[in-house]
């Protein structure tokens, strides 16, 4: 047994040693200096050294009086228990020297013959020998208790740091509130001034002190903090990576790759141990595991608002929809009821029929206000899935109904147009609107045509007119919502060519308009055709 | 209609609106249904359970309990025709209450002729079994379920397997719409319910051997972002 104490578990040699404590508190603890304990490591080892001695002579003293009453034997049962009192407070050392103290004091002034160091009888030479090993054996495992007493308290009081700061951070509001709270308790654990370094969001990225830093990195040290943010590897003092530099920095690093870096900077001169490296890695994983589900909950909140402002406006639009078409549908009802009721006269039927067309005009105003606030609000979500061109196209001359009955209708439609990936039903509302247009604002009895056909990976529809054509500083206006071209003659709404333009950019196609050669006006839609259908040929059959 | 009817119709409306309402009572009464009303889902639950009706309207925009949930617990225990009542883009709506077992649907604003021919053919397939007539006509066409053979003008049309048995579905159910989903499933199998493009195909080529004049089709119907329906003969 050494009695050099400086490496011994709970040698106090090293002044940075965590010094500690009787309990294990869950307030913030001072890593650096030592408080409120009153164990051995305040004693320096002269001053156990000290104390050993001074059990002795007291012990001595009082054996020396209650020799009158009990044998000498007994008394060094007496000295055993200061031994193991001794244990209590001091080291290894210490205590070797206090039983050797005492045996050689018991054979000194006690054993016969009395104030000589030889031992008559061979009895209590033996009883010597058992006194010196028992003395050492109980001192040696009081001591080891003790130690192992320590090392539990420490990590005790390791892991009640890391609770609570995991606790502080969890009942932090929001990012600001953790970046805060992670300054504050990394600086009153590990007693240093901590600045918490930030990405920005430009490239390259650079990183600054957060506002509530205690101290401000120069830019030499930013230099070292860069490292450690792109390396995810600790660096600066007390590392083994740039360890002149003033700070210690360590990286935060989350699921998304590293979020900051916490920098240090110790109070005293003096390195961090093995123990507190360790707790410092620990509370930068703590941050880290923090950072990640604070942006996750971010993210959620943020797709919650969304979705709520998508519902309002949902709500919104669905509720103003109802309010017209319920009259509308009532209208359109009855005066249908009223032709088929088959009991009015020629004139009440054909008033019936007007009835029922401005009602299907009202209602075709009505979809088209509609489907123009659901693309301005942004909600448009296009239900792509394949379809057949021919059968689009007739679907829309069919749904376009007897309003292009005045012009003769021409479709020219390739065969073999591969299926296509679009939404039917704003496919559809597209070609409709672009018929009714070309009806509306052409002279009757001029031709309208439809045609398909494929131009490399694109599928290019096209609703082609002979009427009057566009003046050619309006062929891009005319797609803006409420925007009517000055020649256009009266009605419409200035809707529908928006609709077309929004519809189409919404699944990604893009539309335009050009003169054509020979007079009049040609809409062109052009659609992505480069994914192809997966179809196997075994299930063709 | 209502000249040969004996004893007349029970329609039940499940609308909230009251013009709706009052609507389509005159509209039915006039046509010879006897009208109940329901204001909303959960009366309407109770007034089909106390009384057996021929035909169920149902708007699908209801305060209470929604149009599809109402559906979904009617389906649990009665087969009597729905007819759903619904507004233009609510493609994703329809299709929904098809597939929980709406018969067919009618969109606001609608016509009072269409609506009432809708109702019929509704209650045309409900009151036929479903094995009855195995023979499908419409035009010259004419399809023999039983001996598995369809001609157009008395000259046989071949079909292969697959397109056969979609016909054959469309002709089950002539004059229903049916969705994407359950054709896919009903020929191709379970694994195929979104696989659109072989249905594409499939109509295409079917209107191509079967249609009159297959750039304006009249047999077989797209329903626009819903599915198809076979006309009627």
């Amino acid at each position: 047994m050494s009695a050099a104490p400086s490496k011994d578990f709970e040698s106090p040699a090293a002044p940075t040693a965590p010094p500690p404590e009787p309990e294990a508190r869950l307030l913030p603890v001072a890593w650096l200096q030592g408080e409120g304990s009153f164990s051995s490591q305040l004693l320096t080892v002269w001053q156990q050294y000290f104390i050993a001695f001074g059990m002795f002579a007291v012990t001595t003293l009082l054996n020396l009086w209650l020799q009158r009453w009990i044998g000498y034997q007994t008394i060094a049962l007496v000295y055993l228990l200061a031994v193991v009192l001794l244990a209590l407070f001091v080291g290894r050392g210490p205590i070797l020297f206090g039983t050797a103290l005492t045996a050689l004091g018991w054979n000194f002034f006690f054993a016969p013959p009395a104030f000589a160091f030889n031992i008559a009888d061979t009895y209590d030479n033996m009883m010597l020998v058992i006194y010196f090993v028992v003395t050492l054996t109980v001192g040696h495992l009081t001591t080891h208790l003790r130690a192992q007493r320590t090392l539990e308290q420490e990590r005790e009081r390791r892991t009640a740091a890391l609770y609570q700061l995991t606790r502080e951070l969890a009942d932090a509001a929001d990012l600001d509130d953790i970046f805060c709270k992670i300054i504050r308790q990394v600086g009153i654990f590990f007693k240093a001034d901590v600045a918490l370094l930030l990405p920005n969001t430009n490239l390259p990225v650079e990183l600054s002190p957060y506002t509530a830093s205690v101290w401000s990195p120069k830019e030499k040290e930013l230099n070292v903090a860069r490292w450690v943010y792109d390396n995810k590897q600790p660096a600066g003092r007390s590392t083994e990576t740039l360890s002149e530099a003033e700070g210690l920095y360590w990286p935060l690093v989350t699921s998304k790759g590293s979020a900051g870096v916490l920098a240090l900077r110790g109070k005293s001169k003096c390195e961090l141990t093995v123990p507190q490296r360790n707790l410092l890695e620990n509370f930068a994983r703590q941050i880290g595991l923090i950072l990640d589900r604070q942006r996750l909950r971010d993210a959620e909140t943020n797709v919650r608002l969304l979705a709520e402002s998508e519902r309002l406006g949902r709500t919104l639009l669905n509720s103003v929809s109802h309010e017209f078409r319920t009259p509308i549908a009532a209208i359109t009802s009855a005066a249908s009821g009223l032709q088929t009721s088959g009991s009015l006269a020629p004139t009440q039927q054909k008033l019936a029929l007007e009835i029922e067309s401005a009602c299907a005009r009202l209602n075709r105003v009505v979809q088209s206000l509609l489907n123009a606030a659901r693309l301005q609000s942004g909600h448009m979500r296009p239900n792509l899935d394949w379809c057949e061109v021919s059968d689009l196209v007739q679907v829309a001359l069919r749904g376009v109904g007897n309003l292009t009955a005045a012009h003769p209708l021409e479709t020219r439609i390739d065969p073999g147009l591969p299926l296509v990936k679009a939404d039917f039903v704003l496919m559809e509302q597209v070609l409709v609107n672009l018929l009714i247009n070309a009806a509306t604002h052409t002279p009757l009895g001029t031709t309208i045509e439809v045609a398909a056909r494929i131009a490399g990976e694109e599928l290019i529809l096209e609703v082609a007119d002979r009427g009057p054509g566009l003046p050619s500083d309006q062929l891009d206006r005319v797609f803006d919502l409420f925007h009517r071209a000055p020649t256009a003659k009266p009605g419409g709404t200035g809707l529908g060519l928006a609709i077309v333009k929004g519809f189409v950019e919404a699944q990604g196609g893009r539309v335009w308009a050009e003169n054509r050669p020979g007079g009049g006006a040609i809409f062109k839609v052009k659609l992505r055709v480069s994914e192809k259908p997966d179809l196997r040929m075994e299930d063709i059959l | 209609m209502n000249t040969t009817v004996t004893s007349p119709i029970l329609a039940l409306v499940v609308d909230d609106e009251p013009q709706i309402q009052r609507l389509l009572t005159i509209t039915l009464e006039a046509a010879g249904y006897r009208v109940t009303i329901a204001d909303g889902g959960k009366q309407a639950l109770v007034i089909a359970a106390q009384q057996r009706h021929d035909i169920i309207l149902l708007d699908l925009g209801l305060p209470d309990l929604s149009g599809l949930e109402t559906l979904k617990r009617l389906r649990e225990w009665t087969q009597t025709p729905i007819l759903i009542l619904t507004v233009h883009d609510s493609e994703t709506e329809k299709v929904q209450a098809l597939d929980c077992g709406a018969d067919d649907y009618v969109t606001k604003p609608f016509n009072t002729a269409e609506l009432l021919a809708r109702l019929r053919a509704a209650l045309r397939r409900a009151n036929r079994g479903r094995d009855e007539e195995p023979v499908f006509r419409f035009g010259d066409l004419e399809a023999d379920l039983s001996n598995r053979r369809v001609t157009r003008a008395g000259q046989p049309v071949m079909l292969t397997a697959t397109e056969y048995n979609l016909f054959r579905l469309f002709i089950q159910h002539a004059g229903k719409v049916l969705t994407h989903r359950h054709i896919l499933r009903e020929v191709w199998g379970p694994n195929y319910q979104e696989k659109t493009a072989y249905l594409r195909v499939y109509v295409l080529r079917l209107r191509e051997k079967l249609e009159v004049n297959p750039a304006a089709p009249k047999l077989f119907l797209t329903e626009p972002g819903v599915g198809y329906r076979l006309a009627e003969s």
